[in-house]
């Protein structure tokens, strides 16, 4: 009602009292003569009343209109909600908003406090008693205003905050507080950072697992205890997803009350040593820790043995050797090294008669050419090894066997024998393996010979012989086996081969495995081989080879014509007996 | 002056002379192995030996015949390749094979015989040596029948992914009827040694008595391997017993390389070659040599006459 509807009234009753008082209450007995006149009484209240008004526009008067304070048309809210569920991480910010309306059309501003009392500033900032998350800037009336605030980490879990609307004017107010309702009202709730102090691995072979743990914790409990995980990551680059490059990845934990852990299952070929690694914690809610990478770490995988296969000795055929010199025999192996066929330094051969036996020929020391060759270098088949990730190469050893080797077929000392071959594999950290050829094969007897070329027993007069004076050749064993030999010749004639005229008949050369004299020893050569029992040794060294001297003597038959006689006498090699080696 | 340089030319001649005298001193042979035994033999069997040649010196090309003895043997005993052998300048060792065959109607029993192998010389001298070796031969005919077999080799090659797994197995059959294994199992495992899978090849065709057969044997895997390294054991047997048992390692590939002909022939040939000029240059220089003596000498020797004159 209007201050000037009110006086109205006020004066309309006033002069109706008067009336009522002249003519009603004094003239009491007077009623009929009240209602007689009771339109008139009307007419007369009403005039008045329009009298009362022409009168009091025209009055000059003055009044003061007080300023109200602005009230919330909207909100306050937390954009986005900062609740237990979905808290602020410290360092991002909790933003506030509103909307409020002024009935002077003042601006305003919003204020978040952290208490429930607030003291305005005219056309400054209003003043949070006990502190003020934030303010807003002076915002138009029925526009929404914002501000924010960043978290910290000092700030509690939950915080409440109070919102005031404040009149940006002289003689500002405030409105009272609202803390808003639901999810997006008081409090806002703020997210620490897990702490991450140390981070260990175990060591692990190849295709084995390696375990990571964190040592790491989160302390906010609101609502429900903040859990943990563990990202580890071959290269630098992590969410709590994962790791940035999901190749990257070695493994990821489950979220955890503290300290979590992680497998990761090594390849089956993985090279030894020491491997980076990079590791994350976050919490329930993404954040990471603020170590994030942890500072650089490694972790281990074990030097493992490796493992020799398929040593094959001459293609597991028995070896032929080559007379007076040696003879190349090939052993081909594969080794396998979970640490990679890269992680092999040196393959090397023993090559060994089976009585022997590899552990009597796997040094330097142990060289003989009878029967151990050991410790012969091989070299890696090319192509057979491609990389860090392969596991097994292939190998090949060339041992050069001397003609001399000891033979192991029948009729040789060692026939209860064969030949084996063993392949020794060492690995860079110094492991080593080794694999025995699977098929043993035979070194087969070499019977073979280097003979002198010529015999010549000079001039001999005719009825003549050689008495006392030999000639000799040396037969020396140039194979592995003693020999003795079958001798045999032909006439001796000026014509050979034809021997159309006079002869010296075969049976007239004798032949001795000592010097002899013609008249009195020797055996008469004849043209059918006739074994000798040369009892040539056994060669056991090459630079010393095993010989004997064959004496020969020969008598000229008188009556035939003087003249240069030629004739051949063959020296076969035979394999002697075992017993005469 | 004259002394010395004729000194000097005697040296080089000898120098020379002593090179090739190495030939004319003496000579060397030897034939491994030194005897072709078998005591399996039956009537109608046939058997090849292959007999390495060799000698110690191989500066001079050499000529070595090969002939057989003993009563009742030397019918069944051929050579293929002929009965001489060449070992050309060079060549230190030479293969040839022998081949015996025995009638059908052979008598049980045992025959002992032996190869003489001599070399073909032309030497001057009173009395030329000829050097020879003897293999001796000891058969036996039997009526017995032995099955008896040896596996030499398995390799395993690399597979092309979704191939049959590929081995060439090599069986000897050292005994007198016609036999072979029984089953290949090929056991596969990853490199960590877990297994994964088990595969069976049986065994369809023989090897005949005394012979050698290279088996390609095929192994397909309805589950093929994927890529990478394998380690693989297979075991050999006939009936319930193992005759052989080796580990091996193969790859499953993408593809298989294709196969080129290597330079090796090429750069060996090419090596020959350049050898033999070096020692052509050699002789050059020794003979230039000696013909500068000389020229030396003579010319010094008339110039010393017809002062002298």
């Amino acid at each position: 009602m209007q201050r000037g509807e009110a006086r109205f009234l006020e004066l309309g009753f006033f002069l109706l009292n008067c009336f009522a008082f002249s003519h009603i209450i004094v003239p009491m007995k007077r009623i009929s003569w009240l209602l007689e006149r009771l339109p008139a009484l009307v007419l007369l209240f009403v005039v008045g009343a329009i009298s009362y008004s022409v009168v009091a526009d025209s009055v000059t008067t003055q009044v003061t209109v007080a300023n109200t304070a602005p009230s919330i048309t909207a909100g306050p809210i937390e954009d986005p909600t900062s609740d237990a569920t979905t808290p602020t991480n410290v360092g991002n910010q909790v933003t506030f908003k509103a909307t409020a309306s002024d009935s002077n059309n003042d601006s305003y501003h919003l204020a978040i406090c952290k208490t429930n009392a607030i003291t305005p500033n005219g056309t400054s900032a209003p003043t949070c008693d006990g502190g003020s998350w934030c303010v807003s800037s002076a915002t138009a009336s029925t526009v929404e205003a914002s501000c924010s605030y960043t978290a910290l980490s000092g700030d509690a879990e939950s915080e409440a905050w109070y919102a005031f609307v404040c009149d940006s004017v002289s003689g500002s107010t405030c409105s009272s507080s609202s803390q808003g309702t639901g999810a997006s009202g008081s409090p806002f709730n703020v997210n620490h950072a897990p702490s991450f102090t140390v981070m260990s691995s175990t060591s692990a072979d190849p295709g084995g697992t390696i375990t990571f743990t964190a040592t790491a914790s989160d302390a906010d409990i609101d609502t429900t205890s903040d859990t943990v995980l563990l990202v580890v990551c071959s290269a630098a680059g992590a969410t709590s997803s994962g790791c940035t490059n999901p190749a990257d990845q070695l493994c990821i934990s489950t979220a955890v009350a503290s300290n979590p852990t992680c497998d990761y299952v090594l390849p089956a070929v993985h090279q030894s040593g020491d491997t980076s690694y990079y590791s994350y914690v976050y919490d329930s809610h993404n954040m990471g820790a603020t170590n994030n990478p942890f500072p650089a770490k490694t972790y281990s995988v074990n030097n493992v043995v490796s493992s020799v296969s398929t040593v094959v000795l001459n293609g597991a055929a028995d070896i032929s050797l080559t007379a007076g010199t040696t003879t190349n025999v090939i052993v081909t192996g594969s080794v396998t090294d979970a640490n990679s066929c890269q992680n092999i330094s040196t393959m090397q051969a023993s090559l060994y008669r089976s009585g022997v036996g590899y552990s009597a020929c796997d040094t330097v020391g142990e060289l003989n050419y009878n029967y151990c060759y050991s410790l012969v270098s091989c070299t890696v088949v090319g192509g057979t090894c491609t990389g860090s990730t392969d596991a097994s190469t292939d190998y090949t050893c060339t041992v050069s066997m001397q003609y001399h080797a000891d033979p192991t077929d029948i009729s040789t000392v060692y026939v209860a024998e064969n030949w084996l071959g063993t392949i020794l594999a060492t690995d860079s950290g110094a492991l080593t393996s080794t694999a025995e050829a699977v098929t043993a094969v035979e070194v087969s007897s070499l019977t073979a010979q280097s003979v002198d070329a010529l015999v010549s027993y000079g001039n001999i007069g005719l009825g003549e012989n050689t008495g006392a004076t030999n000639s000799s050749i040396s037969v020396t064993a140039v194979g592995n086996v003693g020999l003795d030999t079958d001798l045999s010749g032909v006439d001796m004639c000026p014509d050979y081969p034809t021997c159309a005229g006079d002869t010296i008949p075969v049976a007239n050369q004798k032949y001795s495995t000592a010097a002899f004299t013609y008249s009195l020893g020797g055996t008469a050569l004849s043209t059918i081989a006739t074994e000798v029992e040369l009892n040539v040794l056994k060669t056991t060294s090459d630079a010393t080879p095993a010989s004997k001297l064959l004496y020969w003597g020969i008598a000229i038959p008188a009556g035939i014509a003087p003249g240069t006689y030629t004739g051949a006498n063959n020296i076969t090699a035979v394999k002697g007996e075992t017993v005469n080696w | 002056m004259k002394k010395t340089i004729l000194l000097l030319i005697m040296l080089m001649v000898g120098f020379v002379g002593g090179i090739s005298s190495v030939n004319a001193t003496s000579s060397s042979i030897g034939v491994s192995p030194s005897q072709i035994s078998n005591n399996l033999l039956v009537p109608g069997a046939e058997l090849d030996t292959t007999l390495t040649v060799s000698r110690a010196s191989a500066v001079d090309e050499v000529t070595a015949k090969i002939e057989s003895f003993g009563d009742g043997v030397t019918s069944w005993i051929s050579f293929p390749q002929g009965n001489t052998v060449i070992l050309a300048k060079g060549v230190q060792r030479v293969e040839m094979i022998v081949k015996i065959k025995v009638p059908t109607d052979a008598k049980i029993g045992k025959y002992v015989g032996n190869l003489r192998l001599t070399l073909v010389k032309e030497e001057k001298g009173q009395i030329n040596i000829v050097p020879g070796v003897r293999v001796d031969v000891n058969l036996e005919v039997t009526d017995a029948k032995t099955e008896s077999l040896t596996v030499q080799y398995v390799r395993i090659t690399d597979s092309a992914f979704g191939a049959p797994y590929s081995l060439i197995v090599k069986i000897n059959n050292t005994g007198n009827i016609a036999t072979s294994p029984d089953t290949l199992v090929l056991t596969v495992f990853d490199i960590a040694e877990k297994q994964l899978r088990q595969l069976t090849y049986t065994f369809a065709e023989k090897v005949e008595p005394f012979q050698s057969k290279e088996f390609q044997v095929q192994m397909p895997d309805a589950t093929p391997l994927p890529l990478g390294e394998y380690l693989g054991t297979v075991t050999i047997a006939k009936g319930s017993k193992t005759v052989f048992t080796e580990r091996l390692t193969f790859r499953v590939v993408a593809a298989l390389p294709s196969i080129s002909v290597t330079s090796e022939a090429k750069a060996q040939k090419s090596s020959n070659v350049i050898l033999a000029m070096i020692v052509g240059f050699v002789v050059l220089l020794v003979l230039g040599g000696v013909a500068v003596i000389f020229y030396v000498f003579f010319k010094r020797d008339g110039q010393k006459r017809t002062s002298d004159t």
